[in-house]
């Protein structure tokens, strides 16, 4: 086993690493950009190392420092979270030759999954069905333009290298290709380099399913169920949940076997998503392999038992899964909500700012992954995601009712964020029925706006009552009462 | 004793009486009944009794006792900005009138395009004197790593353009001051 891990990521997902590396009696090294001096994920190591300058290209994705602070702290192996160089199939043959194990699969596996069409040809080619989609990828506009006219609208277009929602359009006529199509290699391109893109047949309101799945490297690889991941707003999802509402026991035996089928093709070891499109006629349709930890993996390891970091450890260390799918029995029902900092009302702008107040709900049931502390900033140069909660019940209903517990329970103040929308989604009656879709916020919160009727008053008593004492230059000819001076015995503060 | 605070444009006057922990409070004419249990690391407990929960016991309405719902609100300051959060809600007020939100006579949008975020200017779509239309494409701001398009909200003409493709932008920074055009159809 190894002695030290670098942690080459940030925010929540390097904290949640860290604790598993911790348990586990491994050393870890936090890598750092000069933004990141007052995230969490710093302390939640044993070491940290700067890495270099706020933008992501100059440190989190500076594949050359990161192995220069590895070798510096003597780490023996890199986990690379998710995002980032997670699939960076270069980075991870790099890890090899400079002596060092890359937590994740083979840089083989990485690069044959990580091509999207190589994927799709190895996937169709196994009798898992595909969706219809141009041959080639490129990042020549004419090349493009001549291809699509065979697949019929809406398209989809996406960047061939990366995920996230990053470089993504859907185009539902000819006259909006050519703006779309410039757009999305753009944003290609800034994100990951290069401008190269992918078009698609775009299925109309379809469920967003994936299985996840683990390997060791002797031969052993299972399936831990699926997600549903259907709720998304710019292509990037909000709330997952596990079991899927929409998956059947049949459906899923299919689905599940398919999962293992193509990561079985592709040697797949370590821990990996097969995400799928499934639409209203119960017909899925291969999309792509995800081919590191996911950010909705806390689900699974609530209703698996599983810590899925653990797992990739001791997978990349050599050792044997140590169980087999029949020793796989999930229990109850898992969900998570994405709390961001993001305007709901406003297109989800991103909200970046300092956080200055911050209380993580707890209670039965509920788990938190959380990246920021107070007083730590989410910055304008990453992903702006605030926590991950997630709760377990027995039943979905249940999973669903904690989940609103521990969002009113939650307090983040500083950025705007994401939380009441999230209360409010999850009270809708077609998310209730299990009605989701990659379509659904469009339908139903395109108009948004927050409820600021029902504490109003008490919020303005509040206001005046906690805000910072006579100080406060604006009403200095009206100081507000002190409760300090002006409550004697019911002081309960110490 | 009065305090006013702004929510968007609104004033929101909240009148109190404070006797020992009790507080009678009316806020646009809805009343309500507090007693202060705690103000501590920016969280304050009341117990409320208040038109928007009025469901709840009315008895002891006039003792020092006082039953009602138990509500904690964390609040922070923020600049010129106040934050309470209760029960998963934010509220948000400012201590001042927003001079920014002040909207044009026009339409009632805002004219002045502003960064609603740090980034970097991808794309001016307008030239000055341009007519807009509501919901037209002014400019493209990259932030994040996303695209994120900015719209004129009513019918305009392009009065000034403080930006050019490539250029960084501050959160709040003027980008395109719009001179809002008469709309028949509105009036």
């Amino acid at each position: 086993m190894f002695r030290k891990i670098l942690i080459a990521n940030r925010g929540e997902i390097a904290v949640r690493v860290a604790r598993s590396c911790r348990e586990m009696g491994i050393a870890t090294v936090a890598v750092y950009s000069e933004a990141d001096l007052s995230s969490p994920h710093l302390y939640a190591a044993d070491e940290a190392v700067c890495i270099g300058p706020a933008p992501a290209t100059d440190s989190y994705l500076n594949g050359g420092a990161i192995l220069t602070a590895a070798r510096q702290t003597g780490a023996q192996a890199i986990h690379p979270g998710y995002g980032f160089l997670s699939e960076n199939a270069a980075f991870a043959k790099q890890v090899h030759e400079a002596g060092l194990t890359f937590i994740g699969p083979a840089p083989q596996s990485l690069s044959a999954v990580g091509n999207k069409i190589f994927a799709r040809q190895t996937v169709a080619a196994l009798g898992v069905p595909v969706i219809p989609a141009l041959e080639q990828p490129s990042a020549e506009p004419a090349m493009l333009k001549e291809q699509v006219a065979a697949l019929g609208y809406p398209l989809l277009i996406k960047a061939a290298a990366g995920g996230g929602g990053k470089g993504m359009r859907i185009v539902r006529s000819q006259d909006d290709l050519d703006e779309a199509l410039a757009a999305a290699q753009r944003e290609a391109a800034a994100a990951f380099g290069e401008g190269t893109v992918y078009i698609e047949r775009y299925l109309e309101k379809p469920h967003h399913v994936e299985v996840q799945v683990l390997g060791d490297q002797h031969g052993t690889l299972v399936h831990l169920g699926e997600r549903e991941c259907s709720i998304q707003r710019r292509y990037q999802k909000i709330f997952e949940e596990t079991p899927s509402p929409a998956v059947s026991e049949q459906l899923r035996d299919e689905m599940t076997r398919a999962a293992l089928a193509v990561a079985r093709a592709a040697g797949y070891y370590n821990a990996g998503t097969v995400e799928f499109i499934l639409d209203r006629q119960d017909r899925f349709y291969f999309l792509e392999v995800n081919a590191r930890l996911q950010v909705e993996h806390p689900i699974t390891e609530l209703v698996t038992g599983l810590d899925l970091v653990r797992e990739q450890i001791r997978i990349a260390a050599g050792e044997a899964l140590g169980f087999g799918q029949d020793e796989v029995q999930p229990s109850g029902h898992a969900c998570e909500c994405r709390l961001y900092a993001e305007d709901p009302a406003n297109g989800f702008l991103p909200a970046p700012g300092p956080v200055l107040a911050w209380q993580p709900p707890s209670g039965p049931g509920v788990r938190v992954d959380a990246g920021v502390e107070l007083e730590s900033q989410v910055s304008v140069y990453y992903d702006p995601l605030i926590a991950k909660l997630s709760t377990w019940g027995q039943d979905r209903e249940q999973a669903r009712h904690r989940m609103q517990a521990a969002l009113r329970q939650c307090v983040v103040l500083g950025p705007i964020t994401n939380g009441p929308f999230l209360l409010d989604l999850l009270a809708h009656p077609a998310f209730i029925a299990g009605h989701t879709h990659t379509g659904f916020l469009t339908d139903y919160f395109q108009n948004w706006q927050p409820d600021t009727g029902t504490h109003r008053s008490v919020a303005v008593l509040a206001a005046t009552l906690g805000r910072p004492g006579p100080a406060e230059a604006t009403h200095a000819h009206t100081p507000p009462p002190s409760p300090w001076t002006q409550l004697g015995g019911w002081r309960v503060g110490q | 004793m009065k305090t006013t605070l702004y929510a968007q444009d609104e004033a929101l006057v909240l009148d109190y009486t404070q006797s020992g922990d009790l507080f009678e409070f009316s806020l646009n004419g809805q009343t309500g009944q507090a007693r202060l249990i705690s103000v501590r690391d920016g969280a304050v407990t009341l117990l409320v009794k208040a038109d928007d929960a009025d469901h709840l016991s009315k008895k002891n309405s006039s003792s020092t006792l006082l039953d009602g719902r138990a509500v904690q609100a964390h609040v922070a300051t923020h600049g010129d900005r106040i934050l309470v959060a209760i029960e998963g809600r934010v509220y948000e007020f400012r201590t001042a009138q927003d001079a920014r939100r002040r909207k044009s006579q026009a339409g009632g949008w805002e004219p002045d395009i502003r960064s609603p975020m740090p980034g970097k200017i991808l794309e001016v779509r307008v030239e000055a004197g341009d007519e807009v239309q509501a919901g037209q494409s002014l400019l493209v701001l990259e932030a994040m790593k996303m695209e994120n398009t900015l719209l004129s909200e009513g019918k305009a003409r392009v009065k000034t353009i403080h930006v050019a493709p490539g250029e960084p932008v501050e959160v709040g920074q003027v980008l395109i001051e719009l001179e809002p055009l008469d709309d028949m159809i509105a009036s």
